[in-house]
């Protein structure tokens, strides 16, 4: 992985975390994904069949049955943490964006306060 | 109607979208990717269809898997779900297709894609790639360094010249290929950065016009071996190439029983190694049975000292005897043995008369070689040449008072357009002359010192006329 190995995640590696805390193998993901963010963000199955295999390596989720080939997976205590620090980070950054712009709407041809 | 068409395909080994991009516009046509077998893939006919195509690696795959691998089904479950179809495979390369309008892609992570194909490179691509580049600079340095200090015998063998204009268009593939692919990975990194996927482009192009010029030097370096070559070359050359076209079809049939005996991965890719091994070793020992046995027209010998020793009665254009009276007995205890080295641009052809071991007389010798420059453009670069064996690298390390250089000498007497003889400093001229004709350069060395006369023969049978392959015998030219 080009970026510092899951110290921020992508918005997809982020929702499959989530997806993960309660048991579900990899083809619930596929369809969980898209329903929880309304059809904003999708995985493909190549890189989601890639980022199992990865977080399974970083101890992030664990294999939890073996159906045949239908396996499923379940958030770590170590997964739920970096989602949690993910979390917070978004959080700070929406925080930040509050901070600077109030609650209202923001409107073309803002100027930025700095 | 046809209902299933082969085709060869060529494609950079990470362009899949160019793979893709030819896919959908084959089954626009109505043809349907079924197979791949090396180069050669398969399609079958189906209505013509708007498919989406992607190409992806699975880097676990290997060629001597028995079966997919759990992981692999895995993958392409997931892969359908999603309606991507399987449409063939081929060790780590998997091809997908799907109906559906806008589906969803099956990579949507820049990142790990460039990381799957880095993974799959790295695994069956690039060590390779990086051997055959190491091997075609290696040659090549010597291919330039051979022309730069004997463009004769480099440009005057067939072999030599197709060996190194095979090196250069397998360097040239190299170069292109693994350029190419870290060229695209650089910049698909920055895409990456982005967020953004970046296409590949391939060079399928340069690789059938590799192919068509590789095949094309080949079947002319195959027909000069045919024409020009001796016995023992052409037998080599017709050993070698049926056994590799009889290797390539029973390497597959051996991969093929190990996968249908569901032999594991590393087991199958030892037989496989062994095997290949063990038939190349006896494809190089029936080429050494050939050569030691008498599948081979017999060679005339004679026994001196207990030891039998080939005697050669070639034919030459020029004699001991026609330049000078010699008895009939003496004529028999003559060695004539004649030598070539052909190739479009450049011919050599050696002949040499010298008296036999067991032969108490002592006898004239000659010898000289015929360089014929096909190519006027060379004439000077051979000229050059051979000027400067006697005039330099005889030369090497020889201290001042004991070289030799050539001297020019009236060209008259030999008919030429120029002479040289050699000189030494310690013992003066010696009985060897380059002479220079319009399309050939003759080196001639006695042991006695020529009479105008014979000059004046010397010229009349070597320099002139057209120089050819021998009808009466494989490499043996005839000078007339």
């Amino acid at each position: 992985m080009p970026r510092e190995k899951f110290k921020t995640l992508t918005e997809q590696m982020f929702y499959v975390l989530l997806c993960l805390r309660e048991e579900c193998c990899g083809m619930d993901i596929l369809d969980r994904v898209p329903a929880m963010t309304g059809g904003r963000v999708t995985v493909g199955s190549g890189t989601l069949y890639n980022l199992l295999e990865q977080f399974v390596e970083a101890d992030m989720i664990r294999e939890t049955r073996v159906e045949g080939r239908r396996r499923s997976y379940l958030l770590t205590p170590l997964g739920a943490q970096r989602l949690r620090q993910e979390f917070e980070r978004l959080t700070a950054q929406a925080e930040d964006y509050r901070r600077i712009f109030g609650k209202e709407e923001p409107h073309e041809n803002h100027e930025t306060p700095l | 109607m046809k209902t299933t068409k082969r085709r060869f395909e060529f494609f950079t080994f990470y362009d899949h979208t160019g793979i893709a991009r030819h896919l959908e516009r084959m089954a626009q046509k109505g043809w349907l990717l079924q197979g791949i077998h090396g180069n050669l893939w398969s399609y079958r006919a189906i209505s013509p269809a708007k498919l989406a195509f992607t190409v992806t690696y699975y880097p676990d795959a290997s060629a001597f898997d028995p079966e997919p691998s759990e992981g692999e089904l895995c993958f392409q479950d997931f892969c359908a779900h999603t309606g991507w179809q399987l449409a063939a495979s081929a060790a780590q390369l998997q091809i997908f297709y799907n109906d559906r309008p806008d589906p969803i892609p099956i990579e949507t992570d820049p990142d790990l894609e460039i990381e799957t194909i880095r993974r799959y490179a790295g695994k069956t691509i690039l060590l390779p790639y990086s051997l055959l580049l190491f091997i075609g600079l290696i040659s090549t340095f010597f291919l330039i360094s051979r022309l730069l200090g004997d463009p004769i015998g480099l440009l005057a063998s067939s072999t030599n010249l197709f060996t190194g204009y095979a090196w250069c268009l397998e360097l040239l593939l190299c170069v292109t290929e693994l350029g190419g692919y870290f060229r695209w990975r650089h910049r698909a990194k920055k895409a990456a950065a982005r967020g953004e996927f970046l296409d590949t482009k391939g060079h399928s192009l340069l690789q059938r016009i590799i192919l068509i010029a590789a095949l094309a030097g080949f079947a002319l370096w195959l027909l000069s071996v045919f024409l020009t070559e001796t016995v023992l070359m052409k037998t080599s050359v017709l050993v070698t190439f049926g056994s590799i076209a009889l290797l390539a079809p029973l390497l597959w049939g051996i991969l093929r029983l190990l996968k249908r005996w569901k032999v594991s991965k590393d087991f199958s890719r030892i037989i496989y190694i062994i095997a290949t091994l063990v038939l190349a070793y006896c494809m190089v020992g029936v080429i050494f049975w050939i050569a030691d046995s008498g599948c081979l027209p017999e060679q005339e010998t004679y026994t001196y000292h207990g030891s039998e020793l080939a005697l050669y009665l070639d034919e030459l254009p020029l004699t001991v005897e026609d330049l000078q009276p010699i008895s009939a007995d003496a004529s028999d205890s003559y060695i004539r043995r004649r030598s070539a080295s052909q190739s479009p641009l450049l011919a050599q052809f050696g002949m040499e008369q010298r008296p036999r071991l067991d032969t108490e007389e002592d006898l004239p010798r000659l010898e000289y070689t015929i360089t014929l420059v096909k190519v006027p453009a060379l004439y000077d670069l051979c000229r050059s040449q051979l000027l400067k064996y006697w005039n330099e690298t005889e030369n090497i390390g020889v201290p001042e008072g004991w070289r030799t250089f050539y001297e020019a000498r009236d060209a008259a007497p030999w008919g030429a357009l120029e002479a040289y003889q050699v000189m030494a400093e310690d013992t003066g001229p010696k009985n060897r002359y380059l002479l220079c004709y319009a399309d050939r350069l003759v080196e001639i060395s006695f042991d006695w010192a020529p009479t105008a006369e014979q000059m004046a023969q010397v010229g009349e049978a070597l320099g002139q006329g057209r120089v050819c392959p021998s009808p009466c015998g494989p490499g043996l030219p005839v000078v007339y």
